[in-house]
């Protein structure tokens, strides 16, 4: 697929399988890239996972064309704690956004509605999937 | 101008588990709606992180009471994958059977409660009559009805002997006229088309921005099955019908859903036939590699995707589950906008909302408002 | 004398329970369940009495079990009427008749209307609108055998003959005015909890209750002195369980209309099968 160049120009695919691309983004131009996502008329967004490997949060998109699933991450440094949505691309990440702020502490900057999902709305302890 | 809020939910006799609806009206006509999920948040994701590799399959099984089989799988072969292992024929065509199975009772099921919001309870007897047979078929392979637990990392629990084969054929026999019948009932009936036709609408542009999956989005014309996608287990022998309707409302999610169930006997029957004297498992390494793998199933209600990342200990780093409720919950705005209050029943239903399913992170609130803590938890379980 | 009195008052509402009791037994049955024993409305009966009504914010208990009460006796006066059952030689009016069933009606829709829940305001509501559609085919029906025959005693046997489109009519309107399916709009579990009687438990619960179980007797008797025979004891009981049977038939085996298109089907079919009976009366 074109889209595996295009990604391998952007991010470095770190990753291939029979149906499966794994490739990782760096933080600055993950808007760029998933503005390219959409215009190649990928399918759909299937889920955002994030993970806290210590250092950083890493946030995986998992999209899926067809019969493949595209999967991009992007490595949120701490400090920052944010990240831009693409819910005006992807109306469908709309409360996958809303999972991954809550669980894993991370600002959504332009989500049309953010708050919190499962948790209470008075919780204030820390953000539950964070290690330590 | 809201004239009126009518709170749906939490606890509703319309809904089968906890939502809290907000329908805003103005008369009978809903003009917007908000919604809030929650409520049944159990901590699956965090617990899945404290428990050892094996003892999560039996905790993956938990998460919902309707498809258990379906996150069971899917967590087994995020696993397997994981851990770089082919399961045996055998095993593979028992899980299929099981899915199928499963399938079944979820849209027989899925039917009875769409004839109770409809004012139908006859239709809802007669649903749940006849989803006994699918129970007691899955009793026979698996030994328990509901939560079935068939699953090993690296196979199946249980074998399937010749006897429980041919009961089993039996059983499906019976139930292919049974579900013809109800087939029937809802393409006839003039009450059922008179509350279902035209409600819920949603056309394939929405189905397709609003990133919709399976029945519902089957319903829209989109033609995506799982199974035929990632041909997981053995679907790749197995040759099935993906059953779409164009109309996009509640009545076209009925005709897929009860077409689905014919599909399914005879998937379950075809994977019967196809079964061979073989292993049922093999033993898995005990070495998890640090890595990242993304399973897929097409559970009863769509897609059920697991994010499992390992960091080389024997319990998981995170996983990460995302259901097919959860990506449909989107919808209902589109759904119920412009409908009278007297659809809303019918317009949830028809999505086939799982919300036991959507909320698994957890929280734990006892009556004095005050939060647990993970770690409390613990505290609590260790006395 | 005061045995007679206590006949009059009790037997039709016993009666009125074994004919609920009877439908839902009936019901199960067919729906391929066991069902609750036939005076099982009874039993309920007696132990809403000894609960406690809770008192809801913003509503007069008072006025509600005062509603209840109401509603109850209304239907009872009807029973006085009954010729069979009429000691004091009462005429029959069916005028009166018209009046006292939209008034025990009337007491439901007010007390839905008097709880600040929105459950019981859209289920008061939806019944008014259901009333308008049944209410005046209903009064057609009555009045014209009003004017007919002049007296119920002058009535001839077996009306159904002659005015079987009327008879028609006549069980649709029934189904409409006890509620049940097609026609349980007012109290649609799924969609508002339980309507109008959502707020209501206790004692309040248990008199609207004997209320729904009175109306049932009243009309399937109407029906059966009206169309059938009354004099005959035995046709009159086996006319009634007839007609009992139609209504389970109906409530068992449909799903239930939406307001509008219930509304849209009571017009559309009733008024005409009326006015075809009636045009046929008068040639």
């Amino acid at each position: 697929m074109e889209l595996k160049e295009e990604l391998n120009l952007i991010g470095k695919i770190y990753r291939e399988e029979e149906k499966e691309v794994w490739s990782i983004v760096p933080y600055k131009k993950i808007r760029d890239v998933i503005e390219d996502v959409f215009l190649s008329r990928i399918n759909r967004i299937s889920s955002i996972s994030g993970y806290d490997n210590g250092k950083e949060i890493e946030v995986i998109y998992h999209f899926v064309k067809d019969n493949s699933l595209i999967n991009i991450k992007v490595l949120v440094p701490k400090k920052l704690n944010k990240i831009e949505t693409i819910t005006d691309l992807f109306p469908g990440a709309f409360l996958l956004e809303r999972e991954l702020s809550e669980m894993l502490g991370i600002k959504i900057i332009g989500h049309p509605k953010p708050g919190k999902l499962f948790l209470p709305e008075n919780w204030k302890g820390k953000p539950p999937l964070r290690k330590g | 101008m809201h004239k009126l809020m009518v709170p749906f939910g939490p606890a509703h006799p319309a809904l089968p588990e906890p939502v809290y609806l907000k329908l805003f009206l103005d008369g009978e006509e809903i003009e917007d709606v908000d919604f809030s999920v929650g409520y049944n948040h159990k901590g699956i994701e965090k617990a899945l992180e404290e428990t050892d590799y094996f003892k999560n399959v039996f905790l993956s099984g938990r998460i919902c009471g309707i498809c258990s089989s379906a996150h069971s799988t899917c967590y087994t072969l995020g696993v397997e994958k994981l851990l770089n292992i082919e399961i045996p024929d055998k095993a593979k065509f028992i899980r299929v059977i099981v899915s199928e199975l499963e399938r079944l009772h979820s849209h027989l099921l899925w039917l009875g409660l769409l004839g109770h919001e409809m004012g139908f309870d006859t239709l809802f007897m007669l649903a749940f009559r006849e989803r006994e047979y699918v129970l007691e078929s899955l009793e026979l392979i698996t030994g328990k009805r509901v939560v079935h637990d068939i699953n090993m990392i690296g196979g199946v629990r249980r074998d399937l002997s010749h006897e429980i084969m041919v009961k089993l054929v039996k059983n499906l026999e019976i139930l292919e006229g049974k579900v013809e019948y109800l087939r029937k009932l809802v393409r006839k009936d003039s009450l059922i088309r008179r509350r279902t036709l035209r409600i819920g609408k949603l056309d394939k542009r929405d189905v397709e921005e609003l990133c919709l999956v399976g029945p519902v989005a089957r319903a829209s014309g989109v033609l995506y099955d799982i199974r035929r996608a990632d041909k997981y287990l053995a679907y790749d022998d197995l040759n099935f019908k993906i059953v779409t309707q164009k109309k996009g409302d509640a009545s076209a999610r009925t005709l897929v859903r009860v077409r689905e169930m014919l599909e399914s006997l005879r998937l379950a029957r075809l994977a019967i036939a196809f079964i061979e004297p073989g292993p049922i498992k093999v033993k898995p390494f005990l070495i998890f590699p640090e890595k990242e793998v993304i399973s897929r199933v097409e559970a009863p209600r769509g897609e059920l995707i697991y994010y499992i990342r390992s960091n080389g200990t024997d319990k998981p780093a995170r996983v990460k589950i995302r259901t097919p409720t959860y990506a449909n919950l989107i919808s209902l705005k589109k759904i119920l906008v412009g409908h009278t209050l007297a659809d809303v029943p019918v317009a949830v239903a028809s999505l086939d909302p799982c919300l036991s399913c959507t909320d698994r992170v957890t929280i734990v609130k006892n009556g004095k408002e005050k939060i647990i803590k993970w770690e409390d938890l613990h505290d609590h379980e260790h006395h | 004398m005061i045995m007679s009195i206590i006949e009059i008052l009790f037997i039709p509402i016993f009666l009125g329970f074994v004919y609920e009791g009877i439908l839902r037994k009936v019901a199960a049955r067919m729906q391929n369940r066991v069902g609750p024993p036939i005076w099982q409305p009874l039993l309920d009966f007696i132990k809403l009495l000894s609960k406690e009504s809770f008192e809801v914010i913003g509503s007069h208990h008072f006025l509600i079990s005062f509603l209840s009460i109401l509603a109850v006796a209304s239907l009872l006066v009807i029973v006085f009427t009954f010729p069979f059952v009429s000691l004091l030689n009462f005429r029959w009016d069916f005028i009166l008749v018209i009046y006292l069933l939209v008034f025990s009606t009337a007491c439901f829709i007010l007390a839905g209307f008097s709880f600040p829940s929105p459950y019981p305001l859209i289920g008061s509501t939806r019944e008014i609108t259901l009333l308008l559609a049944y209410e005046l085919p209903l009064i057609i029906i009555l009045l014209f055998f009003g004017m007919s025959y002049y007296s119920l005693l002058l009535l001839p046997e077996n009306l159904i003959v002659s005015f079987p489109l009327f008879f028609t009519a006549f069980l649709l309107i029934t189904q409409a005015k006890l509620g049940y399916q097609p026609f349980n709009i007012g109290e649609a579990e799924q969609e508002i909890v339980a309507g109008y009687l959502t707020e209501c438990s206790g004692f309040e619960l248990a008199m609207f209750n004997l209320a729904k179980s009175l109306r049932m007797f009243i009309m399937i008797s109407l029906a059966s002195i009206l169309f059938f025979n009354f004099k005959n004891i035995v046709a009159f009981v086996l006319s009634s369980l007839i007609i009992l049977f139609f209504v389970i038939l109906l409530r068992v085996t449909l799903a239930r209309f939406r307001i509008d298109q219930g509304f849209k089907f009571l017009w559309l079919v009733s008024i005409p099968l009326i006015l075809i009976d009636l045009i046929r009366a008068m040639l």
